[in-house]
């Protein structure tokens, strides 16, 4: 029987793409690792109006990986992303600032925001008892 | 991967035999239907749309008019934040993302025909079946909760929705001097810093408003099972003899006209507003369809594509899954989850190879106080010898003390992370 390896294995080589700046539009792995930053830095690096987080739609990819690396290194101090740095090696990093540098950085519509939440902490409402 | 699911992507590869036909770039690919719209299931329906490239069918079926987030849930307890900070609409799923989304509630799978029953009547049939359904409670577990009418007076509020409004409203009406009991049941549950991060904004409302009361803490675990050092911290700066934390004592039974409960040991406690917090398993909809495979509590599933072991063509999803090492049951991880999800089912949907390398992160913040926040990261990656995720070692970490440095990124992650799945 043909190893269950082979089809992943196609894959990645198919996939596979140097940070060249090109747009990688066609890596999918990397777009659904990209995935995984939209969480905090929103859908397809388009982060919402006013959020601390900042977007990473249309960043140049050089910058998105010297940032990578200055986090994991501490010379960029961070609050969070100095630990997630950590976890990805140079050519995942490189492969996901392409996916990042080939989104157009559209504007996300305010009622996209979620809830009424507002980014400063605490406007006391609170009922008095 | 199944091997119908591996078949296919070979053939897609160029690896077996004569190519397939080749499909239009526009055809349609299938239908999914999503069960539950939290922050798995609403995830993997909007990004199946976006993956899929609006050539999958998507039905999400929930049966809340709107999404309410259990992160940030807590400060609705606390005072300094109300429902409708944490209340988010479903109409961008169909408006944006043409996700039709229907109200109501799974009732039953039939496997064999591909078809999910809905309470309201209605049979949809589906390719492929993703089921985010959340936690149940296992009411069994707790002697005096097994009836409903001592549920309505004894609370979890461990789902967000009405509940936490409620169990808002028994702390308002609790008189200065009373007593706030919180159990905790054993690890695996929903949101491990939960509990801990509760105890910290009911006493910061007594702080304010009830400084004669007490917060008293049951844990059926050893010890803090999440950001312990942290909270410990934040007790002692904050809230010092205001919160009691009692570790290894389980809660077994409740008295509702008593408010009191008691413990495995037979200790007991009394309360003034009692929140019981009961065993934790997957959804019920996932647990009578057979997937709860792992002790009947949780769903064991493919890292790779989250579809169930128990059940080819059914995906799961959230807090429902047999969790892979040091993976907490996280709404963030939920979402994570989700993508991966859609990824997955749209690449056997096309008959193209499934990644086999995911990666991603997990970041949750709890506040400690009103504008104080602690925060835990990781990272998680595949790995193919153990079959499971595995988080990354020497990444990932904690903050170095409850702070409001990261207070902005923790309101910045929530409204993120909203827009993310439903905006």
């Amino acid at each position: 029987m043909i190893s269950k390896r082979l089809a992943p294995a196609a894959l990645v080589l198919a996939a596979a793409s140097p940070a060249s700046g090109a747009p990688p539009a066609s890596d999918m792995q990397a777009a659904v690792w990209a995935a995984a930053c939209a969480t905090c830095h929103g859908t397809a690096g388009r982060a919402v109006e006013g959020s601390a987080i900042p977007p990473l739609a249309g960043r140049e990819a050089g910058w998105i990986v010297r940032q990578m690396r200055d986090f994991a290194s501490g010379a960029r101090p961070a609050t969070v992303m100095h630990q997630i740095a950590k976890g990805y090696d140079a050519g995942q990093t490189a492969r996901i600032a392409d996916w990042f540098a080939s989104q157009a950085p559209e504007p996300v519509a305010p009622d996209a925001s979620g809830g009424r939440l507002q980014g400063q902490p605490a406007q006391r409402r609170e009922q008095r008892p | 991967m199944n091997r119908r699911s591996l078949l296919k992507g070979m053939a897609a590869a160029g690896l077996l035999g004569p190519a397939p036909a080749v499909r239009a770039a526009d055809a349609p690919l299938g239908k999914v239907v999503v069960v539950g719209g939290g922050y798995g299931g609403a995830t993997a329906a909007k990004y199946l749309r976006l993956f899929g490239k609006g050539r999958i069918e998507v039905t999400l079926v929930e049966p809340n008019a709107e999404f309410v987030s259990c992160p940030l849930s807590n400060l609705v307890l606390g005072g300094s934040r109300q429902m409708t900070d944490i209340t988010v609409s479903y109409d961008a799923l169909a408006r944006r993302h043409g996700v039709r989304v229907v109200r109501d509630r799974a009732r039953s799978i039939d496997a064999a025909r591909r078809t999910l029953r809905l309470a309201g009547g209605d049979t949809l049939s589906y390719d492929r079946l993703i089921l985010s359904p959340g936690v149940d409670f296992m009411w069994d577990q707790v002697a005096g909760l097994e009836d409903g009418e001592a549920r309505s007076t004894i609370l979890h509020a461990w789902n967000a929705e009405h509940q936490t409004a409620a169990l808002r409203r028994q702390l308002e009406a609790m008189p200065d001097g009373g007593v706030f009991v919180l159990t905790i049941p054993a690890a695996p549950y929903r949101c491990p810093p939960g509990p801990y991060e509760r105890a910290c904004q009911v006493a910061w409302y007594f702080k304010r408003h009830k400084p004669r009361s007490k917060v008293r803490i049951f844990d059926a675990n050893q010890d803090i099972t999440s950001k312990g050092p942290l909270f410990r911290q934040a007790w002692a700066e904050h809230y010092d003899g205001l919160i009691e934390y009692n570790p290894q004592f389980n809660a077994v039974a409740v008295d509702a006209a008593a408010r009191s409960v008691e413990f495995e040991l037979g200790e007991t406690a009394r309360a003034d507003v009692l929140n019981v917090l009961p065993p934790m398993r997957a959804g019920a909809i996932a647990v009578d369809a057979g997937l709860a495979t792992a002790n009947g509590r949780w769903c064991e599933v493919d890292f790779l594509t989250f579809e169930s072991v128990a059940t080819p063509g059914v995906h799961v999803l959230g807090d429902s899954i047999q969790i892979a090492p040091a993976m907490p049951k996280s709404g963030h991880m939920a979402n994570q989850h989700g993508k991966t999800c859609a990824a997955a089912v749209a690449a056997l949907l096309s008959g193209a190879p499934v990644d086999p390398e995911p990666l991603y992160a997990n970041t949750c913040y709890s506040f400690t106080s009103d504008r104080e926040v602690i925060h835990v990261s990781s990272v998680h990656r595949y790995d193919p010898a153990r079959k499971t995720m595995v988080s990354v070692h020497g990444a990932g970490g904690l903050s170095p003390a409850p702070n409001t440095r990261e207070t902005p990124y923790a309101f910045g992650w929530a409204r993120n992370i909203w827009a993310d799945m439903l905006g």
